[in-house]
């Protein structure tokens, strides 16, 4: 168990900045998301606390310890790789039980380890046996296990979902948040996937080409996201984006879309007085985007006329594909909605959660 | 009859006799096979300024006709007074093995995922550990492959150890053969009885390492292949 610290590290690879100038403190106990598209820095950032790369800038600490020159087995760590690196020529219970054996851990001890960690992750019946005879679900609990086995202080996993079919996904997402709360360590976790991020974390860490754009807490992401990349990566569908002008006064203030016009709740106006006459990005997530038919009450709608261009059943919702001018929107609503394919709809857009943000720096205006 | 039996009985000994005389056999593939593992493990894995262009030298060093080193090897060999020695044709013959050991094990290493020397290395292996223990297992079709080329190629060997070496009993087969061969007097029996005999090793090696072989070359060649 231990904290992670990332001081102000930089990773150069040649002339491409992978990692760019990344500081975030990591408290001992927590799971930590890296989340970004491909090519964001993520992996990189595992692997330099990992020993695998070299830091071109900056420090890593692992408690109050500096590592930057620290060989990767002496940083008490267990990582698990996407392809889960498993060694293909030794059994279930000698790929667990390497590590042991390389620091010359007592037989017996290794033996209680490897199959304590084998019961946790139902596995026993595997010990025998050899990677290639396992499918890709127990192939990555044999990966968890090898890392289980060594009771690192941090636990590291790159993308250790993404090779398994969707429903095994979900499951064992939900088996290695359980898994953290049993073994109480760090775990840091790097996916493209928002989803995981979301439902894993106890924050998240969003990167993009190299740079750091927030940390916080899966809901804190997701309600105030702190500028137009955070808002449209996280939440699925995207959050819909709109450039609009600030236009009336003061007292009375509203987004001038061209094809719409909505009103600012009054609350929500004074961030926005500075922009009086100005042009900035408003967002609103899809979920809302209502159905006048089925909005909540009390919501503060704003109505906007559309053309419903593709509706998408999803059982419990619908999401139906909306065309103001030219600018296509999506909106998640009621499956009893009446909106059909080529009808003129009105909407209501839930301004109580609107996001305006600063068209040039793309920062949140708040 | 009974000349002709002796006639034969005589062939065979001289061959079993030139047999014996295998010697570099065994020794040039241990050398190729132990410094092409390690020396294609750092150009491929180890990044180092130059590693590139050193791997492109000894495509290069691979593709050069071993008869254009073998001037020089001579050279070099009878002023260090190595000439006519066995271990004249055990230094000289991975001159040429190497370049195509090298070769095929960094096309091999290429097909090992990086990952799993990375897993060792924070499982607690440091790089010769993870290089014994997780790579090198896992090359073993290479390493087999490299070898049998080896011993084929040491044992098939003519035109070195007909310069090399002069003195009748340190005559390897092939070159044995040869002088069986006096003038324009071919003795066709005793010829074909000695092919057979040195075919039957070679004959041996290949059925019973060809499995390996053919997976040796073509290693990396398709992903997950090898």
């Amino acid at each position: 168990m231990a904290s992670v610290t990332y001081d102000h590290v930089t990773k150069r690879f040649g002339d491409v900045i992978a990692v760019n100038d990344l500081t975030i403190e990591i408290a001992d106990k927590e799971f930590l998301v890296f989340v970004g598209p491909s090519g964001c820095g993520k992996t990189t950032s595992l692997r330099l606390l990992a020993g695998l790369e070299e830091l071109t800038e900056g420090n890593i600490y692992i408690g109050d310890r500096l590592v930057n020159d620290v060989a990767p087995k002496d940083r008490n760590i267990a990582m698990v790789f996407q392809s889960y690196a498993l060694y293909p020529h030794m059994s279930v219970y000698d790929n667990m039980a390497f590590g042991l054996k390389l620091r010359k851990t007592p037989k017996a001890e290794i033996d209680r380890r490897v199959k304590e960690a084998a019961a946790i992750l139902g596995i026993e019946e595997l010990l025998d046996r050899k990677p290639k005879q396992l499918s890709g679900g127990q192939r990555q609990r044999v990966a968890l296990g090898r890392a289980i086995v060594r009771e690192p202080s941090v636990f590291l996993m790159d993308e250790p979902l993404s090779n398994l079919d969707a429903k095994l996904r979900v499951q064992t997402r939900a088996e290695l948040a359980k898994l953290h709360q049993r073994l109480e360590t760090t775990f840091i976790y790097v996916t493209h996937d928002q989803m995981e991020a979301m439902t894993m974390g106890t924050r998240i860490a969003v990167l993009r080409d190299g740079i750091l754009q927030q940390v916080d807490t899966p809901q804190a992401l997701y309600t105030s996201p702190g500028n137009i990349f955070v808002a449209g990566f996280i939440g699925s569908p995207a959050m819909n984006f709109f450039d609009v002008t600030v236009v009336g006064t003061k007292e009375e203030m509203y987004l001038d879309g061209g094809t719409f016009k909505v009103q600012v709740p009054a609350h929500k106006a004074p961030p926005l007085y500075d922009y009086l006459g100005k042009q900035i990005v408003f967002g609103i997530r899809p979920e809302d985007v209502h159905d006048p038919e089925y909005a909540p009450p009390g919501i503060i709608g704003a109505p906007v006329k559309a053309r419903v261009d593709v509706t998408e059943l999803m059982g419990n919702e619908v999401f139906l594909y909306l065309v103001t001018g030219t600018k296509t929107f999506i909106a998640r609503v009621d499956p009893r909605t009446s909106a059909r394919v080529g009808q003129d709809f009105e909407v209501l857009f839930n301004m109580e959660n609107m996001h305006v943000f600063d068209r040039d720096t793309e920062m949140a205006i708040r | 009859m009974g000349a002709e039996r002796r006639r034969a009985a005589e062939t065979f000994a001289t061959v079993f006799f030139l047999v014996g005389r295998f010697f570099p056999c065994p020794f040039t593939p241990l050398i190729s096979t132990a410094v092409a593992s390690l020396g294609a493990y750092g150009l491929t894995r180890l990044r180092w300024r130059g590693a590139n262009t050193f791997s492109s030298l000894i495509l290069v060093a691979y593709l050069m006709p071993g008869i254009m080193m073998l001037i020089p090897i001579y050279q070099v060999f009878s002023k260090l007074r190595l000439t006519n020695t066995l271990l004249s044709l055990i230094i000289s013959y991975p001159t040429f093995g190497l370049p195509f050991a090298t070769w095929l094990m960094m096309g091999y290493y290429s097909s090992i995922p990086t990952e799993l020397e990375e897993a060792a290395l924070i499982d607690g292996c440091n790089r010769f550990q993870a290089f014994f223990r997780v790579v090198l297992p896992l090359t073993k079709p290479a390493l087999l492959a490299v070898m049998l080329f080896g011993v084929t190629q040491a044992w098939s060997e003519f035109l070195y150890a007909y310069v090399l070496i002069y003195s009748e009993d340190k005559m390897t087969i092939p070159v044995g053969l040869a002088q069986m061969i006096t003038v324009d007097v071919l003795p066709w029996g005793e010829l074909s009885a000695a092919a057979v005999i040195m075919a039957i090793p070679v004959l041996a090696i290949y059925t019973l390492g060809q499995r390996f072989m053919v997976r040796g070359l073509t290693a990396g060649a398709i992903k997950g292949g090898g």
